[in-house]
């Protein structure tokens, strides 16, 4: 395969490749020439900005990405067959999303694209090309790599957030998380640690404290970020995902000096299986449920109240495990009568 | 549209150009709203409600969160619940403030209801009552 010529192509003379597998898969279900609408809908890009998925850059964010550039970075790849047909073997999403720009209307000279022109490849060739684009493609940034560049952009080269923002895609919810995160790690975090301590892959963790509630409930229950730093340096959340439990854990007063003192699946654990005294373990479930039925009917408005307010109090779920459980009791015994 | 809910995306949209000409000179402000304009960029949920206004600069040093009422709005406990959730959350922070965009004669009972809302523990956040025609 030759290196081909890079070149500004008219997009009106390029054919999307109706073989290329993303479009097939889609079209295989479809009779006679698929429509445009059948072919974006195939290319997914009618999809939105739904979350990236495993870092992938949705449909909606390359469509903002290359408004904001006035173009694309990297040419598509594009093979002239032997009778003169232009057709794109890679980089199809970008090509449809110029001709849209046009069909649209889009401010901008969108008529013609950067394309590297292949001569009469072999189906090996196209093939190799396919392969190396999707099935190896470009080694992306870890999570990590990418928010220290957008913090650098912002903090060291000054460039404003808006700029940042659209260069980005036009995600401001992923833009300012991934700063806050970074900044976070090195405010609270980098500060406790030896050189040779620090690690990035604890990122996804400052990515998580990102969360109101998650923040929230670490302010609330009197700790500050840098106990959160020291949480995450000492191994009492190993686990980085349940970073998403801690308000429950530090809504808990067991559960949270289990956690300070062992870690968080230990503190999970207390707040899984409340303890209960010596008399209500031995009470009968005649007796509990007349128990609770009274102190439900006679629950004053100031607790209600809160409960409305509080909606993850750790109270509100044992009601919901109560009224489930006892629905399911009296099912039963409904069923045997 | 309603007219009441009109009336509402007036109080947000005066709300969002108030707060961007008191703070967008700030660096690296930004700015999260409930409006068809900020497309996905919607406030965060705090406290179980999701204001209509969610502002700070990046990296964090200040807050702000913005709420719109129209004055039958206003008097309903869910607004108290609101209100007090999002003072709470600001309460936790260092420089939290909070605006409360209502009809120019609403303007009185709102101030009344914030004022309400603040806990009388001394608590340091910045609330301002926008009225508007």
């Amino acid at each position: 395969m030759n290196s081909g010529s890079l070149t500004l192509l008219p997009i009106h003379t390029i054919e999307l490749d109706k073989t290329n597998p993303r479009i097939r898969r889609f079209l295989e279900a479809y009779q006679g020439e698929p429509t445009s609408d059948q072919i974006a809908l195939a290319l997914d890009v009618t999809g939105g900005s739904g979350d990236d998925q495993k870092g992938t850059t949705t449909p909606e964010k390359l469509r903002n990405s290359i408004l904001t550039n006035r173009g694309i970075m990297q040419p598509i790849i594009v093979h002239r067959h032997s009778d003169g047909r232009l057709v794109c073997i890679e980089g199809n999403t970008r090509l449809y999303i110029y001709k849209s720009f046009v069909a649209e209307d889009v401010a901008g000279d969108w008529t013609m694209i950067p394309a590297l022109v292949h001569d009469e490849l072999s189906a090996f060739d196209v093939d190799a090309i396919r392969l190396q684009a999707h099935l190896v493609g470009p080694r992306p940034w870890d999570a990590y790599s990418k928010a220290k560049y957008l913090w650098e952009l912002q903090h060291h080269q000054l460039m404003p957030l808006d700029r940042i923002v659209s260069l980005c895609g036009g995600s401001r919810r992923d833009v300012t998380l991934a700063i806050q995160a970074y900044s976070d790690m090195e405010t609270y975090y980098r500060p406790i640690c030896d050189e040779d301590d620090y690690n990035t892959e604890k990122y996804s963790g400052f990515v998580e404290l990102q969360n109101t509630r998650v923040k929230d409930s670490i302010l609330r229950a009197g700790f500050s970020l840098s106990d959160f730093a020291q949480w995450i340096r000492k191994g009492n959340i190993k686990n980085l995902e349940k970073i998403r439990q801690l308000p429950r854990v530090l809504g808990d007063k067991r559960a949270r000096e289990v956690f300070i003192k062992k870690d968080i699946k230990a503190a999970l654990d207390v707040v899984e299986k409340p303890e209960l005294s010596v008399g209500l373990k031995g009470a009968t479930v005649g007796q509990l449920a007349r128990a609770l039925t009274e102190a439900a009917n006679s629950i004053k408005i100031e607790d209600l109240r809160r409960l409305q307010e509080n909606p993850d109090d750790d109270v509100v779920r044992y009601i919901e495990d109560a009224f489930e459980a006892l629905y399911y009791l009296l099912k039963q015994i409904q069923r045997g009568a | 549209m309603s007219g009441e809910s009109r009336a509402h995306t007036n109080l947000v949209e005066n709300l969002i150009d108030a707060v961007e000409s008191r703070h967008k000179h700030l660096r690296g402000f930004t700015m999260f709203a409930d409006h068809h304009s900020f497309g996905n960029d919607r406030p965060p949920m705090i406290g179980g409600f999701t204001p209509d206004l969610f502002a700070s600069d990046v990296p964090e040093s200040f807050r702000i969160i913005g709420e719109a009422k129209t004055s039958l709005d206003l008097d309903n406990e869910r607004t108290h619940f609101q209100i007090r959730a999002f003072l709470e959350h600001l309460s936790l922070r260092p420089n939290g403030m909070f605006y409360l965009a209502v009809p120019l004669f609403a303007g009185p009972r709102a101030r009344y209801l914030v004022k309400s809302c603040l806990k009388s523990d001394g608590t340091k956040v910045i609330t301002e009552v926008l009225t508007f025609l």
